[in-house]
């Protein structure tokens, strides 16, 4: 069952330059209970994907299903219950807490807009458990965020957006901009909390080492469009389309002995104007013909996972 | 070039060097007696994560510290003149750009906006190779070409805000190149970049180490591009120096618990989260720093004398000084 899907999701950005096409025709489903990994470079429009999907920000064309009902044209006073069902993380914790309110202050203010609990009693004890899970302590509740380290910080903020025990939860870049041993750290604490309240994620990064762990199956974008979906194993041991092929190349390991290769020559080309046919043609090494800069190929099945390839026509 | 220095003979070595911030809060003791040598044609990484004191020791090399830096001690030899007994003057003419050079993290901060990047890397040109203008010209192209820059006339005539990331860091590069260092400090030079891009810019960092024996001190957090392109490694942790050995021995076979814990929380070494290692608390603030090692509270292997004792670097039995080590109980680490 899906938690959340899109069909033909559009975003586009009217800029000086023309129009930027973020999010072009994306259909995807994140299914109840596992956490799906959306990788790509910078400007791919992973994150503007993610917002759309939440209606953090206005969709151009296309829908929007939650739990099965169409939110895409639900207004402002619609949305707002469904908001505490689903939830998102950000990238910068300094950025999303306010340096004004304590830990405490930042977790019983979503409890009571959305009327979750009833006495005083039970917000303490919630927030407690809430912070326990997240590796806290009941002591925290009274620091504010100056007074806690970054790797802290980002757990007040997934603590924030679990507290209303959310049914789908967006993490975009949640450790980034974190030190590794703290990373580590908060990717166990999502995988007990994701046990602990049968959340499903949607994990947004630019990280390929780290969505290989954390995700169940992997999206990979590419200048506003999907070019493969499928089982992250899968994907992993076979990438199919060029363009994933390419990008995990040129991811280095940590380890010695395997070393990078330099699979993509020069830069994504601007979404403002992106290429008629295939968005990758113009780098792609594995061109079948003329057909790739004619046409866009189609999120198709093909063998075990969805690619958009003109290679597999 | 350097006269006279063969490859993997000490260029810069870095002795007891120690260093402290006055703040408001008090005084910071970012950096506790370290020790490194960097190698003529190495790439040395120096790796630690935020406040370790990686950058800190980067910008002292140049004279590049804020007026609330106090040098409390040691020396920065290179090829045997002491770096902090120089006068300003002295290290603007005969150190910065002739030299030593730098590449920090983000190339939109480092270009001047109003000039265009070929004026920019002429300017390295004309002040350290050749005065003629049209010469100089040339020299740019040539430099342009070197990274890798495709059309590199084109290239020439563009503002930063014209080109992408990649290609602006690769002019701050052909910019290095041009004032013809000998030693090139960079500062987290591909945090700010696409996968893609780093492996290029990483490639073109690679071809000029073999071509031009150029000697690279690579500061970065990444464990796994340190494992990509750097020959040795130097691990940082909160001011002091943990760990020096070859790439190899450092990822197979990591002496101190900090690195070992380091290595082990990288997603890629293991792939199942639940076998990713975590290292518990955090990294102490540098204003009243642990005692002795500055990681034993962190440390599952410290006993008393750790809290009591600061260790120095060791080397490991046969491996000729080039494996070294700062804990006092590393054999015991598994």
């Amino acid at each position: 069952m899906n938690i959340v899907e899109t069909r033909n999701l559009k975003k586009f950005f009217e800029s000086k330059k023309g129009t930027v096409k973020a999010v072009n025709d994306v259909s995807i489903n994140v299914i109840k209970g596992e956490t799906l990994g959306v990788v790509g470079e910078s400007g791919c429009g992973k994150t503007t994907l993610g917002r759309t999907i939440l209606k953090l920000i206005e969709p151009s064309s296309g829908k929007i299903i939650f739990e099965g009902k169409d939110i895409t044209n639900l207004n402002e006073k619609q949305i707002r219950p469904l908001r505490k069902k689903m939830n998102i993380v950000f990238q910068d914790p300094v950025a999303s807490l306010n340096p004004q309110m304590t830990v405490y202050d930042h977790l019983s203010r979503p409890l009571e807009i959305h009327n979750m609990i009833s006495s005083e009693e039970e917000k303490i004890k919630r927030i407690i458990d809430i912070l326990n899970t997240m590796g806290l302590k009941a002591e925290h509740m009274i620091r504010y965020p100056h007074e806690l380290s970054g790797g802290q910080k980002q757990r007040v903020c997934i603590a924030r957006a679990l507290c209303l025990e959310p049914e789908f939860l967006l993490l975009d870049e949640p450790t980034s901009a974190l030190d590794v041993s703290v990373q580590s750290k908060i990717l166990k604490l999502l995988e007990r909390a994701k046990s602990k309240f049968k959340v499903s994620y949607m994990f947004i990064s630019h990280n390929i080492n780290l969505v290989r762990s954390i995700s169940d199956r992997i999206a990979v974008m590419y200048l506003g469009r999907l070019v493969e979906v499928g089982d992250t194993k899968k994907v992993f041991r076979d990438p199919k389309h060029p363009y994933t092929k390419a990008l995990f190349a040129s991811v280095p390991q940590p380890d010695p002995d395997k070393k990078v290769k330099i699979a993509l020559e020069g830069d994504v080309p601007s979404p403002v104007d992106p290429p008629i046919g295939c968005a990758f043609a113009p780098r792609c090494k594995d061109k079948v013909g003329k057909i790739c800069d004619d046409k866009m190929p189609e999120l198709e099945e093909r063998y075990d996972r969805r690619v958009a390839c003109h290679l597999y026509d | 070039m350097v006269e006279g220095l063969k490859l993997g003979e000490p260029l810069m070595v870095i002795e007891d060097l120690k260093i402290d911030f006055l703040t408001e809060e008090g005084t910071v003791k970012a950096l506790d007696s370290i020790n490194l040598t960097v190698r003529k044609g190495e790439i040395h990484g120096l790796i630690g994560e935020t406040g370790c004191g990686k950058s800190v020791t980067s910008l002292t090399t140049l004279g590049l510290l804020d007026d609330n830096a106090r040098i409390q001690g040691g020396h920065i030899y290179y090829r045997e003149k002491d770096l902090l007994k120089m006068k300003e003057k002295k290290l603007r003419r005969h150190i910065r750009g002739n030299e030593i050079s730098m590449i920090f993290q983000n190339p939109v901060s480092s270009l001047n906006p109003v000039y265009t990047a070929g004026e920019q890397v002429r300017e390295s040109v004309v002040l350290y190779q050749d005065k003629n203008k049209k010469r100089a010209r040339q020299i740019v192209l040539d430099e342009l070409d070197r990274v890798k820059l495709p059309d590199p006339e084109d290239v020439y005539e563009k503002y930063p805000h014209e080109l992408s990331g990649g290609m602006k860091q690769r002019v701050m590069i052909a910019m290095m190149l041009a004032c013809n260092s000998n030693l090139l400090i960079a500062d987290e030079p591909t945090t700010a970049l696409d996968v893609s891009i780093q492996a290029q810019f990483i490639k073109v960092l690679k071809v000029l180490q073999e071509k031009n024996d150029l000697t690279i001190l690579y500061i970065t957090h990444d464990m796994a591009v340190v494992s990509e392109i750097c020959d040795r490694v130097t691990v940082m942790y909160a001011g002091q120096i943990v760990e020096t050995a070859d790439v190899h021995d450092l990822f197979k076979d990591p002496k101190h618990p900090y690195t070992r814990g380091l290595i082990h929380s990288v997603p890629g070494v293991k792939t199942a989260i639940e076998d990713f290692e975590t290292i518990p608390g955090t990294v102490p603030r540098l204003i009243n720093p642990p005692s002795g090692c500055r990681f034993h509270p962190r440390c599952e292997y410290a006993k008393k004398k750790c809290s009591k004792v600061k260790p120095t670097l060791e080397g490991v039995p046969g491996k000729n000084d080039k494996h070294v080590v700062s804990c006092h109980f590393w054999e015991e680490v598994e």
